[in-house]
């Protein structure tokens, strides 16, 4: 009887053993999976902009995606994922409850030579997850690379993308994503598929940099009324948006804290990073129906298969912060609404005498805002964060204060950093690379060798 | 660059194993800054020697 005991004590630890092994190879290959998936944002973005550009710019337009993508990566690695550690109490760099945050804890875990930060036997996350994150940092890049196609100066550009994907949303994801930031834990703030900091900081910042970087020559006419200027091929664009479709499962998949691990909310069930319980089953329901909510709703005001698509990202966008909780023909109302919505914002920017080239600020910067907010509106009332008694909850004021810092934070920086590249004159290509085009200019290539696609808009 | 893993075997090993553990790291962290900083400033210079010879042509 006791030896009996003693092999099933043993039969009882290797199997423990096992299912551990699988447990964490399945979350390590959960978030490297999020990965690849998440580059088909950026293949999305490289046709869509690269569609959305005139034939003569079309190539200068992906080279200037490409490097952003490029540059994003060891930035993120010196610094950004370090202020993600650093930050989250404010500017501090105190530590806040969860004991995760700090400067200890990120000089610890997050420093470039941190023993974290490279193969490790006894570290099976760190990688997978800063992949993620600089994935999601590339994301933000790509927002602000769209809306300023086609006049930028590619070194002007690299260092906007750099400070927004290394520096901005990263404090901003801090302060509203991490388990001590001080929105979560203050004010019960609840971004779960990163609206806010991702989506509005991206949106605002280019804003920002829109308004320094001023219209493509012939968008505006001396009345003020504006011209369309169309890109060169509206195929590749609307695979472009479908393509970034298709990455956000990747991306949102990334937002999900899966069960079972040291690191876990949870031994048991999927979490969302504030460590409130959710399932990816009924992210997915959400995800589809906010889909669907947004082209048809964008259909319905517009008839115009770029804004279909772009409503397609915009239904998910306006979903993406409660998209742990929505009731699904709820997150088919509000992408219906959202998208709805984005073009007439969309005209409005235009009204304002900015050149927005895709509608960068409508579909993120504007509906990343709606995503937040309606959070506040329908989504009051829930326990914003874990804990057994009396936790902060998700309110209008909490989710109103994280909008407007979310604005603030991406709109300044984008602003101010713009304004001094103007001054020394690194924002802007010259009017005549303008009018002859950006790949002519400086791209050792050709997009059309046997020209098949001569541009045709008011400013050639 | 001495390799981690000083026993003769992976047996019993523990702990991170990247090339250069706690010796080059800042040598190799700083040698990809100083490529980065070559790669952009000869970006930065082609791309301004392009556009001033667009502005010459197009006088």
């Amino acid at each position: 009887m006791e030896q009996d005991l003693a092999t099933l004590a043993a039969t009882v630890a290797e199997l423990k053993a096992k299912a551990d092994a699988t447990g964490t190879t399945f979350s390590e290959t959960f978030y490297y999976l999020t990965i690849p998936i998440m580059v088909l944002i950026h293949v999305g973005f490289l046709a869509y902009e690269m569609g959305a550009s005139r034939s003569k710019n079309a190539l200068a337009s992906g080279i200037k995606n490409i490097l952003a993508f490029a540059l994003i990566v060891p930035f993120f690695y010196y610094v950004g994922w370090w202020i993600y550690w650093a930050f989250p109490t404010g500017l501090t760099l105190s530590e806040g409850a969860m004991g995760i945050s700090g400067l200890a804890y990120a000089n610890e875990v997050a420093s470039p030579t941190s023993q974290y930060m490279g193969p490790n036997l006894d570290d099976r996350a760190s990688g997978v997850f800063w992949g993620a994150f600089v994935l999601f940092a590339a994301t933000t890049a790509s927002i602000l690379s769209g809306g300023v196609i086609e006049r930028i100066k590619l070194t002007g550009f690299i260092v906007l993308a750099v400070v927004l994907g290394a520096f901005v949303w990263i404090l901003a994801a801090a302060w509203g994503w991490h388990a001590d930031g001080w929105l979560v834990s203050k004010f019960g703030y609840h971004d779960f598929g990163a609206a806010g900091v991702v989506h509005m900081i991206a949106g605002f910042f280019a804003l920002g940099v829109l308004i320094n970087l001023g219209p493509r020559i012939g968008k505006f006419n001396p009345d003020g009324s504006a011209n369309a200027i169309p890109g060169h091929s509206m195929p590749m664009t609307l695979i472009g948006l479908m393509l970034i479709i298709a990455g956000f499962w990747g991306f949102l998949m990334g937002c999900v804290i899966v069960p079972g691990e040291a690191w876990s909310w949870s031994a048991s069930i999927e979490n969302s990073i504030y460590g409130t319980p959710m399932t990816i089953s009924g992210m997915t329901f959400n995800i589809l129906m906010g889909f669907a909510g947004g082209i048809i709703g964008a259909w319905m005001v517009t008839r115009d298969p770029f804004w279909m698509m772009s409503g397609a990202l915009g239904g998910i966008i306006s979903c993406a912060a409660g998209i742990d909780l929505w009731w699904p023909p709820l997150a088919f109302v509000i992408g219906f609404i959202g998208s709805s919505m984005m073009p007439f914002v969309s005209s409005f920017i235009e009204k304002m005498k900015i050149d927005d080239a895709v509608g960068a600020f409508a579909v993120h910067g504007f509906l990343g805002l709606w995503g937040v907010i309606v959070v506040g509106i329908v989504g009051t009332g829930y326990p914003a964060f874990f804990g057994e008694a009396d936790v902060v909850e998700i309110s209008f004021t909490g989710q109103l204060v994280g909008a407007v810092v979310m604005a603030v934070l991406g709109f300044v920086p984008g602003y101010g950093v713009s304004l001094l590249l103007k001054v020394m004159g690194l924002l802007r290509v010259p009017e005549a690379a303008e009018i002859v085009g950006l790949d002519k200019t400086k791209v050792p290539a050709s997009a059309y060798p046997e020209a098949l696609h001569p541009s045709v808009s008011p400013a050639e | 660059m001495n390799s981690p893993v000083t026993a003769g075997t992976w047996d019993g090993f523990e702990g991170a194993y990247y090339t250069g553990l706690g010796s080059t790291e800042l040598p190799w962290l700083i040698a990809t800054m100083i490529l980065l900083a070559i790669a952009i400033w000869m970006g930065a210079r082609h791309e301004h020697e392009a556009y001033e010879a667009v502005e010459e042509k197009e006088g």
